[in-house]
């Protein structure tokens, strides 16, 4: 075993000698599975009797990851899937940093921003509010590398299917659903042969992705509206190309939007503003309008990202909560929604006890991360507290030198 | 509720009543309610053979009937004959809810466990005035709320857009649905709970089994006869990883240059045609056979395929391929292939096949 190993691995056995893994309900009913510091192949299939069983196996053994099943079984020791015998399965959301094209080349930090805004829209516009789910349902866990996990724990859901799991991952993704099926569209006839269609919004309170494209296109009009008057148009342009990806299009739905509109100084004032629901009439073409509802829906939706194959498989392996992530030494931390709210996860993640020590490494490029709230800017061999030391060579950016 | 209307809804707990005290003997032995016995067999063997359908008026005997059925189900032991029965009684309950009252329709609904709610006048009124886009220029009323874990449970089997969750007007939890709409839920609902009741019950088979010896052979048979009736349409596109073992097996052999009997062959193109393989490509598999002769193979391919003889010939069963020293189910360690109600390699595959379908949809 190489030093840098070695460090890691006594550093993550002093953390379960002091601290307990949180388990989850019907702990002896679920699977458990582990990847280690000094082996290559995982380790599935297992299954604990008692808690103090799987205190001792994170002691003795150290894991690098350590999963447990969403699913629980009869017999979760059991290899093989039918003999298992599958009861039932918590419903769960992965929200990952990977599967936002935002977050693309953007530092950790920024990064776990964007995800955490992700996962608000799932917890309060989805899981809360349309789908009606409360509070003490819920439970939510940083995961302890780029992302959050998001469970509904709540017999009811034991029981879906693969199939019904998809058509909840469909209805918070609206993946290749077309926005005009939540618009309500007359034939207006204008001449002998020539039509015009009229699209309705409809009512807030009508329910479902009606309400939320009339909703979000208010909402979404007005946080425009704010960063085009206190940051100007190109401001403006730069959140739109946020989602569009597109500067040209941007440009142009940009400057339709801040064209003048009768009563109104702008058509985005009166998108943010107007009552009436037929206001999707303002635009000057189909395309713009066409442009202007891709961006709407995209705002809406949790962005492709829920982990689609997390929520519909039933078997799947989630991280232990309270357990350490291999790939930064973070906590995976469960958080109440009022903790959700208020968490940083580069503070609150890091485990009390890797704060104690420091730990001197060389540092193979330069780093530059905020943690713990404090600014780090570090190159060359540097004493830093263990928490840094743990990141930079579980991410492989630093090697160990020696404790200091 | 009356006789007449329980006779109509048999599985309601007050249904059950008239049956929850009688002893197996008395119920299926004795010749006081061999009528119902016989209807209740008959309603099982129907689902495969229309002649066998036995017409009762006595509301009773319907009710008793249809409890048998569930015994003798559970006796089967077998998930496509109970599927299938199960199905053929969804819609006759569709019909029976559709005209029955509110009051019968939510006691129905109570009784299967799908959550439901009165839907307040002012949504019907929303509704009205905004019906959703599949349904403007339709008579279309709403009837009740459901709970949206229940109404994806449910409708997720049923297909088109008006089922699709995305596509309803979702609301703390509750979707607005018309009587029709509920109906079919209910109907879902029901298949759903009355396979897990007989699959929940399988250990009262042995027990069971006596009491219904004859007509369990004949069941089997008329399923075995009604799999190998398959058309090539009702397998889809050729999925080759969802083969039997049996002949995945003939194949490697024939891949190996083994000489092959003449049962293994026969085996080979049956299956293949039926699942519609085109007879050009299940020559090239023959194609790497030791004694292959292009116009002999040919021949023995269009005769058996029905090509020459205008007689097509069945796919054996597995009890036919046991003896002729075909079935590998000991070698193979098949899950599938151990089931007691693995009677058939088309009905392998077509398990096999839908099962690796999901398997990859929950993967992608």
């Amino acid at each position: 075993m190489d030093a840098n190993t070695a460090f890691l691995k006594s550093k993550f056995r002093e953390y379960y000698l002091k601290n307990d893994i949180i388990l989850p309900p019907r702990f002896t009913k679920r699977e458990y599975g582990f990847m280690f510091f000094d082996k290559k192949f995982v380790l599935r299939h297992k299954s604990f009797k008692r808690s103090s069983e799987i205190k001792r196996f994170l002691v003795e053994n150290v894991p690098k990851h350590a999963y447990y099943s969403t699913a629980y079984y009869k017999e979760p020791e059991k290899q093989d899937m039918e003999e298992k015998g599958w009861l039932g399965a918590d419903l769960i959301f992965d929200l990952d940093a990977d599967h936002i094209p935002e977050t693309e080349g953007k530092s950790y930090g920024e990064m776990l921003k964007i995800v955490k805004k992700e996962a608000e829209k799932l917890i309060f516009d989805f899981l809360m509010g349309d789908m009606g789910f409360k509070e003490k349902e819920l439970f939510i866990a940083f995961s302890g590398g780029r992302g959050y996990h998001i469970y509904v724990r709540n017999p009811d859901v034991w029981e879906l299917d693969s199939d019904d799991r998809r058509e909840i991952v469909n209805y918070i993704t609206g993946e290749g659903v077309d926005i005009y099926k939540f618009l309500r569209i007359e034939e207006l006839k204008t001449g002998r042969k020539k039509s015009r269609k009229l699209y309705y919004l409809y009512p807030l309170n009508y329910g479902g992705w009606y309400s939320k494209v009339h909703s979000g296109i208010i909402r979404e009009s007005k946080h425009l509206l704010e960063i085009y008057n206190s940051n100007g148009e190109n401001a403006m342009i730069e959140e739109i190309n946020k989602i569009l990806k597109d500067k040209k299009l941007s440009k142009k739905l940009a400057k339709e939007l801040l064209s003048e509109n009768k009563e109104y100084a702008t058509k985005l004032e009166h998108l943010a503003e107007g009552k009436e629901s037929q206001k999707l009439q303002i635009f000057k073409n189909d395309s713009l309008r066409d442009l202007f509802l891709l961006y709407i829906k995209n705002k809406i939706r949790i962005r492709g990202e829920v982990d689609e194959p997390v929520t519909t498989d039933i078997h799947r392996l989630i991280r232990l909560i309270g357990s350490l992530h291999g790939k930064t030494g973070f906590l995976v931390r469960p958080l109440t929604l009022k903790e959700f709210k208020n968490f940083n996860p580069l503070k609150d993640a890091i485990p009390e006890i890797f704060k104690k020590e420091n730990t001197k490494i060389k540092i193979k490029n330069e780093i530059k991360i905020e943690m713990n709230g404090e600014n780090y800017e570090l190159q060359g061999e540097e004493c830093v507290p263990d928490y840094i030391a743990i990141f930079a060579i579980a991410r492989g950016l630093a090697d160990f030198i020696a404790r200091c | 509720m009356n006789i007449r209307t329980l006779a109509k809804y048999p599985f309601l707990p007050e249904a059950l009543n008239i049956v929850r005290n009688m002893d197996l003997d008395e119920l299926l032995a004795s010749p006081i309610y061999e009528d119902a016995k016989d209807y209740g067999i008959a309603k099982v063997i129907s689902c495969f053979d229309e002649n066998a359908r036995v017409f009762v008026t006595d509301d009773e005997t319907k009710i008793i009937g249809f409890y048998i059925s569930k015994l003798f189900l559970i006796a089967l032991d077998d998930p496509i004959i109970t599927r299938r029965f199960a199905n053929v009684v969804r819609d006759e309950l569709e019909g029976y809810l559709i005209e029955d009252s509110s009051e019968n329709i939510y006691l129905v609904a109570s009784t299967l466990g799908v959550k439901y709610k009165n839907i307040p006048e002012e949504i019907i009124r929303l509704h009205r005035e905004n019906p959703k886009p599949w349904v403007a220029g339709t008579k279309y009323e709403l009837f009740t709320l459901v709970h949206f874990l229940d109404f994806i449970k449910y409708a997720s089997g049923i297909s088109g857009e008006a089922f699709k969750l995305i596509n309803q007007p979702l609301k703390d939890g509750w979707v607005p649905v018309s009587k029709e709409e509920f109906v079919k839920i209910l109907r879902e609902a029901f298949v759903k709970n009355f396979v897990k009741d007989i699959e929940s019950n399988a250990n009262k088979k042995d027990v069971l089994k006596k009491y219904f010896k004859d007509e369990i052979e004949k069941m089997r048979e008329l399923k075995d006869e009604y799999i190998s009736k398959y058309s090539s349409q009702d397998f889809g596109n050729v999925v080759e990883e969802a083969f039997p073992p049996c002949l995945k097996s003939i194949i490697v052999k024939l891949k190996n240059g083994v000489n092959l009997p003449h049962q293994a062959r026969f085996f080979l193109v049956t299956f293949l045609h039926k699942i519609g393989v085109k007879n050009e490509d299940i020559m090239k598999i023959f194609a790497t056979a030791p004694d292959f002769n292009e116009s002999m193979t040919r021949y023995q391919v269009e005769h058996i395929t029905g090509g020459i003889s205008k007689k097509e010939y069945e796919v054996p069963k597995c009890a036919t391929l046991q003896a002729y020293g075909l079935c590998v189910k000991d070698i193979a360690n098949d899950n599938l292939c151990k089931k007691d109600w693995m009677t058939h390699p088309l009905l392998y595959y077509k398990i096999k096949k839908e099962w690796l379908s999901k398997q990859k949809k929950s993967s992608e």
